[in-house]
């Protein structure tokens, strides 16, 4: 019996190790600050508190395990449920019903050409944006269309779909009507 | 989330403070140039803008920050021989606060005042204008923007 009991603790123990290495992340000194702003100054009992933490949730893991292990298993099989991993069309910001103009390179780049009184902005299409859209370009093939487009403000955006605050504009390549590339380069904010 | 320091707009011979990052679409697209440390809580974004509205069109006229080894980081530095930037990327609404303080919010630019100008942009350029009154300030209130309390982090190095 006492050769069971130790073997199960013994199991327990190297599971609850496995799972400090594994998942604890040492407080940043940047999160500290933040805590420290947002919560004040720490009374002593709170930081004994505090320290106890984590041997607590070792001992206690050490005890109970099979329940950690199973929490751990049934979390990330949760997480695959709820998140079915998005392709790459789901996460640009322009859908379809967006797209406003067929476009050739050329006549993208003549219209991307900034009127500056200072006369300080490159002309070069997309102005300060060149060396964006160059990169862009290179994925552009043959059989891939140009369409320029506006994505309303509030439109759900990325990989969590929250409501974009601006709207945004730019050139989206459009392949087999599949959109497989965008290049926003108007709004105000960062995308 | 701290109260955020503004850019600077200068409109009309007249600095007032922009709740707005007009710099944030070009640096998306440029995130190898703009490796800032950031100095504060009260300044996420981790550098400090000047804009100026010339024949109506919004310019980058100086800009402050530190990278993450410390060193300074000016207007040279993002865009080489250049002291005016025109921002061609920026379309949309810039809101200006004047005023008394109405409402103090510890967040973000959330915090309201007597006025907003709203200047509305496309593509750089200045399109319409609006003033918004939110109410009078009591007599004590403080006047202009302002944030009410921050941590100023030390970067890489510093002690």
């Amino acid at each position: 019996m006492l050769t069971l009991i130790c073997g199960y603790l013994g199991l327990g123990a190297i599971t609850s190790l496995s799972m400090y290495f594994i998942y604890y992340e040492p407080k940043s000194q940047f999160s500290s600050a933040i805590d420290e702003v947002l919560n004040g100054k720490k009374s002593w009992h709170y930081k004994l508190r505090e320290s106890l933490v984590i041997p607590g949730t070792i001992l206690l893991i050490t005890v109970v395990w099979p329940l950690a292990l199973w929490m751990v298993i049934k979390d990330r099989l949760d997480k695959k449920k709820r998140k079915p991993k998005k392709s790459p069309e789901e996460l640009f910001a322009v859908k379809t019903n967006f797209l406003i103009e067929k476009l050739s390179i050329g006549q993208v780049e003549a219209r991307e050409i900034y009127l500056d009184p200072l006369h300080a902005t490159p002309q070069i299409p997309f102005g300060y944006l060149n060396s964006s859209w160059e990169k862009f370009k290179l994925t552009i093939t043959d059989e891939d269309e140009l369409w320029s487009f506006l994505v309303p403000k509030g439109e759900p955006v990325g990989e969590y779909e929250m409501p974009s605050d601006f709207e945004m504009a730019g050139y989206a390549l459009v392949r087999d009507c599949r959109i497989l590339g965008e290049f926003v380069c108007e709004g105000s904010g960062a995308y | 989330m701290t109260a955020q320091v503004t850019e600077t707009l200068i409109y009309k011979e007249q600095k007032l403070s922009m709740c707005d990052e007009p710099l944030a679409l070009w640096m998306s697209k440029n995130r190898e140039k703009c490796n800032f440390g950031m100095m504060s809580t009260a300044c996420w974004r981790g550098y400090f803008g000047t804009w100026k509205i010339i024949d109506d069109h919004l310019y980058l006229i100086e800009l402050s920050a530190r990278g993450e080894d410390g060193k300074n980081i000016s207007l040279d530095d993002l865009f080489p021989e250049q002291d005016k930037v025109f921002a061609h990327w920026f379309s949309g609404e810039v809101r200006c606060p004047e005023g008394k303080l109405l409402d103090y919010v510890h967040m973000g630019f959330a915090s309201t005042y007597e006025r907003d100008i709203f200047l509305t942009f496309k593509k750089g350029v200045l399109v319409s204008e609006r003033i918004q009154i939110n109410g009078k300030g009591e007599a004590n209130s403080p006047e202009g923007y302002g944030v009410g309390a921050f941590t100023i982090f030390p970067l890489n190095g510093e002690k």
